[in-house]
């Protein structure tokens, strides 16, 4: 088995070990009986997809100060793993929400802007098709990159911006954490698992990004 | 040889003499120049963009006369619910319409540069982005203005409702400020697809999302001044310090990498 194929199943494992602990581990929720274990997909597919933008963001600036090609992948990587993240998020929200609040969707703060953020990922990934090689790419795309990153903190803020349905804060708050230890253990490595497993997929993807970008420059070389 | 050397010397102070008074005022005077230039080049294509403008008024009697549309549209679709919710229909249909316009409006935005081929000279000509981007966006919102106006007085005379009427000023004026924040999105979006195929596609994608956070500070702000019981609504709005900052942050993004969209 070659490094790439050992590296991506063990971190798989390891994000799936987290799913089975939410499940045999951490204990039955008071109010919302089994169904709050879908917390240990969605909250950290959904701080992952942020984390996401904030590397959109990064390769973003450097992209500008460098004018390195690289940079350029490593943002269309990190787009693409977000949006499937941000993607999850969403469903895994309905999913949640449907017993929770009785509907499916509701026009909530922090749902509405997480859709939001799943198009401009979408966005970003169109523009990035429709704009011709080159350094006018680099530089729109980087732009981009850096305006959608403008959108992640409203997301963080809104719980406390505008009046919601969503859960408040729960990891980070000092006083009073309206979350039991256990399910907070398991959350946290919940996070940490999925987090690495996400920074390894944004990887693959800037490798095979890079590498595509060297066969079709080669290619437009031997036609020339 | 020492005279010849010593002769030199002289002539060297005397040239550094003379020269340092100069240097002294000429960096206030580059300053100043550039300045100057700087308001000379925005008043200049604000000037043109208001003329290109107006040599073609369909442009803006178009954007109008769909605006009315959709208000009617809205109307005609609404009609059962009309009488029970008649403020919130009108902050809707009013601010849907306004968005919806407008998104018309940025995406033809460098239209008659480009129809005079001026557009490539003017990217190729040590213009001035920042000015251009100022003169530009002073151009949007005049026309923004254009159409938030009639497009407000005009629902709330379809929805008839009292309070609607008496706070009518206030309602203009938070349309305004979102116009305002809107346009300053509008011209930063539009540079930026402003070289791309896709870009009537490409633009409402990116446009709407972005915009969503001014659409629900101008509703929420405006449902708190036509709320019953508001009373400094106008100015104790906390929605107005978020239209605010977003209007600040889109300017910003929009000054600064302007010239590299127009450039690339």
């Amino acid at each position: 088995m070659d490094k790439i194929a050992f590296f991506t199943i063990s971190l798989f494992t390891a994000v799936v070990i987290g799913y089975v602990r939410g499940f045999y581990e951490a204990p039955v929720d008071v109010i919302q009986g089994q169904i709050y274990r879908i917390i240990f997909l969605h909250v950290p597919a959904a701080f992952c997809s942020f984390l996401c933008a904030l590397v959109l963001f990064v390769y973003s600036i450097a992209a500008l100060k460098t004018k390195k090609p690289q940079h350029l992948f490593a943002q269309r990587a990190s787009t693409e793993v977000g949006l499937v993240l941000t993607v999850v998020t969403l469903l895994t929200g309905a999913i949640w929400g449907r017993p929770t609040w009785g509907s499916w969707w509701v026009w909530d703060a922090r749902l509405t802007t997480t859709l939001l953020l799943a198009l401009l990922f979408a966005g970003y990934l169109i523009l990035y098709k429709s704009s011709r090689p080159g350094l006018g790419r680099l530089k729109t795309c980087s732009i981009l990159g850096i305006i959608i990153f403008a959108d992640v903190p409203i997301i963080y803020k809104s719980v406390d911006w505008w009046r919601t349905l969503h859960q408040g804060h729960t990891l980070f708050e000092a006083d009073k954490k309206p979350i039991s230890p256990e399910i907070e253990t398991v959350l946290i490595y919940s996070i940490v698992a999925t987090l690495v497993y996400s920074g390894w997929l944004v990887y693959l993807r800037y490798r095979a990004i890079k590498k595509a970008d060297e066969v079709e420059s080669l290619t437009l070389d031997s036609v020339r | 040889m020492n005279n010849k050397a010593s002769r030199q010397k002289t002539e060297k102070d005397l040239a550094l003499k003379n020269e340092a008074p100069r240097l002294d005022g000429a960096a206030e005077l580059a300053e100043t120049s550039e300045l100057a230039e700087f308001f000379k080049t925005g008043s200049l294509v604000f000037r043109l963009q208001l003329k290109s403008e107006w040599a073609e008024p369909e442009r803006m009697c178009s954007l109008l006369l769909f605006s009315i549309n959709l208000i009617l549209l809205f109307w005609f679709a609404a009609a059962d619910v009309a009488d029970k919710f008649p403020v919130p229909l009108f902050i809707t249909q009013s601010y849907l319409t306004l968005f919806v316009a407008l998104q018309i409006a940025f995406v033809r935005l460098f239209e008659p540069e480009e129809a005079d081929r001026a557009f490539d000279h003017l990217v190729v000509s040590p213009i001035n982005y920042g000015a251009w981007y100022v003169a530009k966006l002073m151009g949007a919102v005049v026309s923004s203005l254009l159409l938030v106006v009639p497009t407000v007085l005009i629902s709330a005379l379809f929805s008839g409702e009292s309070i609607i009427i008496e706070r009518l000023s206030s309602v203009l004026a938070l349309a305004s400020s979102s116009a305002v924040a809107a346009s300053s999105l509008g011209v930063l979006l539009s540079a930026l697809v402003a070289r791309v195929g896709a870009r009537q596609i490409l633009f409402p994608l990116l446009y709407f999302p972005l915009s969503a956070p001014v659409l629900l500070c101008a509703v929420n702000a405006t449902s708190t001044v036509l709320s019953e019981a508001a009373a400094n609504a106008a100015t104790n709005n906390p929605w107005l310090a978020l239209l605010a900052i977003f209007t600040a942050v889109y300017f910003l993004l929009g000054f600064i990498f302007y010239g590299d969209l127009l450039r690339s």
